[in-house]
């Protein structure tokens, strides 16, 4: 597929958001407020705007990748059966429930009732939303590597894990330390490896689709011959994306270092250190950036094969 | 209904008419224009519903070659309608045929991703997408005369390789086509149940032959002759 | 919304009304994207072409419409159109590109004036030749007015050797002479044919007869295209069918499986030969004093005249005369010659490539069908003994032949023995078989002779073209030397029935036979893929005298578009589009009638002229005016046509006989003859653009000896008598060709060697095998691999590289290699190689595939353009990427050990451009740029050129979307219906 940047960008941003926005919901609902005076300028609202804010930001990004914007607010109406609409819904549900969150967690005391309450709404709609994100890829039986529940999964604990490595740089400039985030990020950290290897391997597996299968010619030896078009058409543009394996491999050996291994090495090391836990992030974010664009660069599209190239 | 075409690879020559006989209709038609970029220039592309590809099948002097057109199947379970969030894509309820409502699309693109036959191709100038909309323009319009009413490319198709009908009743031509010369879908393992059918290349019959080898003895000028009149 | 559903079914989900019919008008005309020239109903919306369809009511094309003509409206959109005369500008290079506009007035004065001096001096310093096929009847009436032996066609460098062979043999031919009966042929062999003319009757007629369970069998170095649809793909050596129709033919011979009826009733089998060596009459048809030719009669054992009707002649035997010779029937020589050591099926099978034991099955099966699956049609019948029959006998094996055979150096030879095959099976103008088409079949040959004599301001006595039977025939001086300035009919090109277009630019430059004044090509792209050797043509258009001047003084362009060729005018006379003009497609010209339909055609305008141009045949009957040539004249010297329209309605061949044979007669009551009608064009309108006349059930077949049909062939100048054709299975005009090469003839007979070579070797009155000319002068070892060219189905030659949509299927050709070969070399898919032969190299982009005769490659005719012609911009994938393999062909093949001549790169017997027989090598380039060599300068555009859009949003009207209620949009569930 061909990787388009403002959809690779829109998933990371919103991915980080809305991982930042489930701990800072997840902190309130495990009382780990501690004594912070509740202001617009606590950790916990300040996550919650730089999470919203990213959301947005994820958000406008993924209208620019539309080829006709002005439909863009018709997008919510199919709520019934398409993933996007129903990531749009839950996005556009998303700045209510935060607002609500942040009002009641100012106005009320954070170990409120009604603060856990909103909370706790803002921590499923988050997932929601991520795990929309996901199935809009996973529910596409024609990319075989993004028609597995992996995907989603993949997208949640990234989601997840680059928020809690957020939220944790976010703390730590308010001079505050949290044992049990620390915990959850080592554990993200090792989940997101192993996952990340389970999907590498899965879609390692050669495909049982073919240009046999695929025109239906299947008693010998099938060769393309003519495509009927002598330059790039869209289907060419869209899904004829190629990368070498030499490269793919590279890049994902990078994606891991700068996605898992590094922000690991400076959390093992120095977790009290507010410019490593930066580096964290960073490195983390790289590495979100190459992990995003392979996903797109080595999902193949099934209609390759009637151009006889892999699917 | 369920209307939909038939293409039969057994005498399909490859020769395009049926593409740019869409290409003709269409540009002028419910969801045109269709737009070409670099027309006159380096890498010409423009949009188009029905492609021909062409195949090769085993190895010299074995060889067949079978030219292949594809256009949007008219899926009865069509994941582009599923994916659509705007409800732009959608199936029609009394004849089946697929449709972007070209006021609504966004441009988003799922759509393609989601097709596995790629029939759905984005126009760059109105930022939406398009398709094979089985010339719905045509099909129904009673200031043609009725043999007319049919696809574009079923008209124009020199050598009867596409026809048109509804495969919901089982007397229709697309029907009996489909029976009678064991023709299948594409990628039905995917799940779309695709309306277009294809019906395979034929076997030819043999021809038997009959030896009579004469013992050519002397020379021509000496071979018997029939008494043969004029 | 009025919503136009239909009544009966009530759709729950209603549409608007798509088409504003009110600002709509449907009209009739003739395509011209190719020669097919089917029927087409093309709808217009204001000023714009809407669509454009097949016409149902249309005997060619039945209503559907093949990519080209679909596409017409981006050939009328076209930015290579030309605009309005021009002339390079004074003082500036031919080739340069610099073009001034000018009026029509001071064109048609300018070329006037110029044709009026060379009429009234040397009227052969006037060359006219006529590239794509428009209506070769006017084009060769007006040369023959003019008094110039120096026009012709194309075909000489097309499909001559097709023809030709036809016409010497059956009195009919492939293609626009005669087609396989689709209905009822069980068997059909089709050789060397990619896409065709009769483009649409071909893929109609194979979907028929695929459906009918025929087998289709087809002979072709490639498979692609028609050859996807066989039955059986038989990959043959390029230039080697002949030997193949020959073993076919002996197979039969020995199998004792050939038509002896048909043998002894209507061809010249039984006729006798006299075998007198050394004499002047060796080899010609022993004939009585009347002239008749004569047969043995089993019965009585006596000689008699092969004509009678009641009579039982011997196909084999030899008997001595009381003359001092002996005569064999010609029969008998021509199984001789097949059954010769050189037609073994070994060796055959060797060269061609085709294994021996398939040679044999196939001619076996062809033999089956035709006698043991015979068919029979019930209608009475008179032969032209004036015998009853009562049912047509039909043998159902149909074949086809196109320029795949023709463009070889013995392609002439290769498709008599192909129509021999035929004969043998007894399958010609019998149900199931190959059908001729009217006018056809006719006289063999037809009884013009070109003409000879040229005089100032005389008309020719006949026309430029004709059909020579005897040396005495040829255009040559007293010295033997040729009278036309591409030398046909000469010793080199005896039976040169289409002329030799691509050789008159090589010898108006050398001078040889002589220099000329003017060249005319209407229509024809002699600087580019019409000509052998492209780079060497366009610097002999550049060539110089010591004085400076063009060895070509002037150069006239007639074309419709900016061609390669139009660069390089002096004076330029831009054409109408086919939609733009009056036209007729006239049985005195290209028919296009059916086996049993007499039908003609015309074009009108469909669209309004929007730039100073003119149709072709206007300014022609315009400069007839001019010219005052007597057909175009009146006595008193005052125009006798007030243009085109009036002389196609007026102008007689015979009496009755004019161009269009539709509503004839003073109230267009009357066919095919009748008095003019003046009102005949908007007769042709009304009745959408073309007439047809079905031909009695009892006139369809046997035509060479149906009575009933052959009267009316006569009376209707169809064919120039009643007699019954005969056809030659022997050919005597070939055998008088061979005594003058021997010395022997009673007549001219040529002085030059090599001319004499030629004759003896070549000239064989039965068919027979001989290497392609350039491959036995070519080390086969150092250019092993032959190439060819095919058109594709979606683009007419050079034509449609303009066209916005065809190009986007096609915008680079490449060049294709046999898979397993190419990887025994090193060659991969996508690699740029360097294909060279004698005379020339190109680097091309390879594509590998299966369907491929391993020692062949190939690759789509034309496609490769100069950069900046056709209205596209520099950079184009067709002038970067694409390329032609003409460089690699030089119309001239290496002198010989015997002479020091060099001949044309032809078939000896008719000038045909031997297209086929290069050879070449091949081998992967070190440097894999992406860029075809050679490349050209860009191509300036012409002074009123419109800027090239970057994007293309045609439509004639706002589309009406139909809109999708927003109630269902939300109350639709999850699955789609």
């Amino acid at each position: 597929m061909h990787p388009a940047f403002s959809i690779i960008f829109f998933t990371i941003t919103s991915g980080l958001g809305y991982g930042l926005l489930f701990f800072s919901g997840l902190y309130v609902v495990l009382d780990r407020t501690g004594d912070i005076s509740e202001s617009l300028f606590s950790p916990l609202v300040v996550s919650s705007i730089i999470g919203l804010t990213l959301v947005a930001l994820g958000l406008l990004s993924s209208i620019l990748h539309l080829a006709n914007p002005k439909n863009a607010w018709r997008a919510f109406l199919r709520f019934r059966s398409s993933w996007l609409s129903r990531e749009g819904v839950f996005a556009l549900l998303t700045f209510p429930v935060v607002f609500a969150f942040i009002y009641t967690i100012i106005a009320t005391e954070t170990s409120s009732v009604t603060s856990k309450t909103t909370a706790i709404i803002l921590m499923i709609i988050s997932l929601l939303t991520v795990y929309s994100t996901g199935m809009i890829y996973a529910c596409l039986k024609t990319i075989r590597a993004w028609n597995s529940p992996l995907v989603p999964t993949n997208y949640v604990l990234l989601g997840l894990l680059s928020g809690a490595l957020t939220m944790f740089a976010i703390l730590s400039y308010y001079n505050q330390q949290s044992e049990l985030l620390l915990t959850l990020i080592m554990g993200l950290l090792c989940l997101t490896f192993i996952t990340k290897a389970i999907y590498y391997y899965f879609i390692g597996k050669p495909s049982e689709l073919s240009i046999k299968t695929a025109t239906g010619l299947s008693s010998r030896k099938v060769r393309l011959l003519h495509t009927g078009e002598s330059s790039k058409n869209f289907l060419m543009r869209e899904f004829g994306f190629d990368i070498s394996v030499k490269k793919m491999l590279l890049l994902r050996f990078f994606s891991i270092l700068l996605m898992i291994v590094v922000p690991t090495l400076c959390l093992i090391t120095q977790s009290t250190s507010f410019h490593f836990i930066l580096i964290a992030v960073a490195c983390n974010f790289l590495g979100l950036l190459l992990e995003r664009w392979l996903f797109f660069a080595e999902a193949k599209h099934v209609v390759n094969l009637y151009y006889g190239r892999e699917a | 209904m369920r209307l939909g075409l038939v293409i039969d690879l057994d005498t399909c020559v490859g020769c395009h008419a049926c593409a740019i006989s869409c290409k003709e209709w269409n540009t002028s038609g419910t969801t045109g224009s269709l737009s070409d970029q670099n027309p006159y220039e380096k890498d010409p592309t423009g949009v188009f519903f029905n492609r021909v590809r062409s195949y090769e099948i085993g190895d010299y002097p074995h060889n067949k070659t079978v030219n292949f057109p594809m256009s949007c199947m008219q899926c009865e379970d069509a994941a582009c309608v599923t994916v659509c969030p705007t409800g732009a894509s959608y199936k029609r309820k009394s004849d089946g045929i697929v449709l972007i409502d070209q006021d609504k699309c966004m441009g988003c693109n799922l759509c393609a991703w989601a097709c596995p036959y790629g029939s759905r191709e984005l126009d760059r100038e109105s930022g939406t997408m398009k398709k094979c909309t089985l010339c719905v323009d045509r099909i129904y319009d009673e200031s043609l005369p009725e043999i007319d009413r049919q696809p574009s490319c079923v008209m124009t198709c020199p050598s009867s390789a596409r026809h048109f009908g509804d495969f919901d009743d089982p007397n229709s031509n697309v029907s009996k086509l489909t029976r009678e010369r064991n023709g299948d879908g594409l990628m039905n393992e995917l799940g779309y149940n695709p309306t277009n059918q294809y019906l395979p290349p034929r076997l030819a019959n043999n021809i038997t032959i009959e030896k009579k080898k004469k013992n050519i003895v002397g020379q021509v000028k000496d071979w018997a002759n029939e008494l043969i009149s004029r | 919304m009025t919503t136009t559903c239909p009544q009966n079914i009530e759709l729950e989900d209603p549409l608007p009304l798509f088409e504003d019919r009110s600002n709509q008008e449907v009209k009739t005309t003739t395509c011209y994207m190719c020669a097919c020239r089917c029927g087409i109903k093309v709808t217009l919306e204001g000023k714009k072409v809407r669509y454009i369809q097949g016409n149902r009511n249309h005997p060619v094309n039945k209503g559907v419409l093949c990519a080209k003509g679909n596409a017409g409206i981006m050939k009328h959109e076209s930015m290579a159109k030309l605009r309005s005369p021009l002339r390079r500008k004074a003082g500036t290079e031919r080739g340069a590109g610099e073009f001034e506009v000018i009026s029509w007035d001071e064109a048609l004065d300018e070329l006037t004036t110029r044709l009026e001096k060379i009429r009234a001096t040397d009227p052969k310093k006037l060359a006219f030749f006529s590239g794509r096929d428009q209506m070769q009847a006017l084009t060769g009436l007006w040369a023959q007015q003019f008094g110039t032996v120096n026009w012709s066609a194309h075909g000489g460098f097309c499909s001559v050797n097709m023809a030709a062979a036809g016409l010497y043999t059956l009195g009919q031919s492939f293609w626009e002479f005669g087609d396989p009966d689709w209905d009822n042929t069980k068997y059909f062999m089709l050789w060397g044919v990619a896409e065709d003319h009769s483009s649409n009757p071909i893929k109609i007629g194979l979907s028929k007869l695929k459906k009918n369970g025929a087998k289709f069998a087809t002979v072709n170095p490639v498979c692609t295209g028609y050859q996807a649809i066989a039955d059986e793909w038989i990959s043959i050596r390029p230039g080697t069918d002949g030997l193949f129709a020959i073993a076919m033919s002996r197979v039969l011979l020995e199998n004792d499986q050939f038509d002896k009826e048909f043998l002894i009733r209507y061809t010249n089998a039984p006729h006798l030969v006299i075998q007198n060596p050394g004499q002047s009459n060796d080899g010609l048809m022993w004939r009585n004093e009347q002239g008749k030719p004569q047969a043995w009669e089993l019965e009585s054992e006596t000689f008699v005249d092969a004509s009678l009707a009641d009579i039982k002649p011997a196909l084999f035997g030899e008997w001595q005369t009381s003359e001092g010779f002996s005569v064999k029937t010609s029969f008998t020589l021509l199984t001789e010659g097949y059954l010769s050591d050189e037609y073994s099926l070994n060796k055959v099978s060797k060269q061609t490539g085709i294994a021996a034991e398939d040679i044999e099955r196939h001619a076996l099966e062809m033999a089956h069908v035709a006698f043991q699956e015979s068919i029979e049609i019930e209608t009475e019948w008179t032969d032209w003994t004036g015998k009853k029959h009562d049912k047509f006998i039909g043998r159902p094996v149909s074949m086809h032949a196109m320029r795949g055979i023709a463009a070889h150096s013995n392609g002439f030879q290769t498709c008599r023995a192909i129509h021999i095959l035929q004969i043998l099976l007894g399958a010609i103008d019998c149900p199931g078989a190959h059908l001729a088409k009217p006018p056809f079949p006719r006289m063999i040959p037809p009884p013009i002779k070109p003409a000879k004599e040229m005089a100032p301001n005389t008309p020719l006595k006949t026309p430029p073209l004709g059909f020579p039977t005897s040396p005495e025939d040829l255009c040559i001086d007293k010295d033997g030397k040729p009278l036309r300035i591409d030398k046909a009919y000469s010793w080199e090109a005896p039976i040169a029935n289409h002329g030799l277009m691509h050789m008159v630019i090589n010898n108006a430059v050398k001078g040889d036979p002589y220099t000329i004044d003017t060249l005319i090509f209407f229509m024809a792209n002699m600087a580019w893929n019409s000509s052998m050797n492209p780079g060497n043509t366009q610097n002999l258009l550049r060539e110089k005298d010591e004085n400076g001047e063009y060895k070509i003084p002037y150069l006239v362009v007639v074309d419709a578009f900016h061609s390669e060729t139009v660069n390089f005018g002096d004076l330029i006379l831009p054409d109408t589009t086919y939609l733009e003009r009056f036209d007729t497609i006239s049985i005195l010209d290209r028919p296009i009638t059916e086996p049993h339909v007499i039908a003609d055609a015309i074009r009108h305008p469909i669209v309004d002229l929007d730039r100073d141009v003119r149709p072709w045949q206007e300014v022609m009957v315009d400069l007839a005016t001019r010219l005052k040539f007597p057909v175009f004249t009146n006595d008193d010297g005052t125009a006798k046509y007030s243009g085109y329209k009036e002389f196609i309605t007026n102008w007689e061949k015979h009496p009755g006989i004019g161009f269009l044979a539709g509503w004839r007669g003073k109230n267009g009551e009357k066919s095919i003859v009748g008095e003019p009608n003046p009102d005949q064009w908007e007769k042709y309108i009304e009745n959408e653009s073309f007439f047809k006349q079905d031909i009695p059930d009892s006139q369809k077949y046997y035509r060479f000896a149906n009575k009933e049909y052959l009267e009316f062939a006569a009376d209707t100048h169809l064919n120039f008598n009643n007699k019954p054709i005969v056809m030659e299975l022997y050919s005597e005009t070939l055998q008088k060709f061979r005594l003058a090469g021997q010395g022997l003839y009673d007549g001219p007979c040529p002085s030059d060697e090599e001319d004499k070579a030629r004759l003896k070797k070549y000239f064989t009155p039965c068919p027979s095998y001989y290497k392609p000319i350039e491959v036995a002068l070519t080390d086969e070892e150092e250019y092993p691999f032959s190439t060819t060219t095919q058109r594709p189905m979606f683009m007419y030659h050079s034509w449609d590289s303009q066209n916005a949509w065809l190009r986007q299927i096609m915008a680079q050709n490449k060049l294709y290699m046999n898979r397993a070969k190419a990887e025994s070399m090193a060659i991969t898919d996508g690699d740029w190689v360097w294909v060279e032969s004698r005379t020339g190299a190109i680097k091309a982009q390879v594509k590998l595939m299966e369907g491929c005769e391993e020692n062949t490659v190939w690759t789509w005719n034309a496609i490769g353009k100069q950069s900046g012609a056709w209205g596209l911009k520099k950079g184009a994938n067709e002038s970067e990427k694409g390329f032609l393999l003409n460089h690699l062909i030089s119309e001239l093949l290496p002198a010989s050990n015997t002479s020091q001549r060099e001949m044309t790169n032809s078939d000896p017997i008719t000038g045909q451009a031997a297209w086929y027989d290069a050879r070449v090598k091949v081998y992967r380039a070190d440097d894999q740029a992406p860029i075809s060599f050679p490349q050209f300068d860009t191509i300036k555009p012409i002074p009123d050129a419109p800027d090239q859009p970057s994007v293309l949003r045609y439509k004639t009207h706002e589309p009406v979307n139909i809109v999708r209620p927003t109630r269902d949009v939300l109350t639709r569930g999850k699955k789609p219906r």
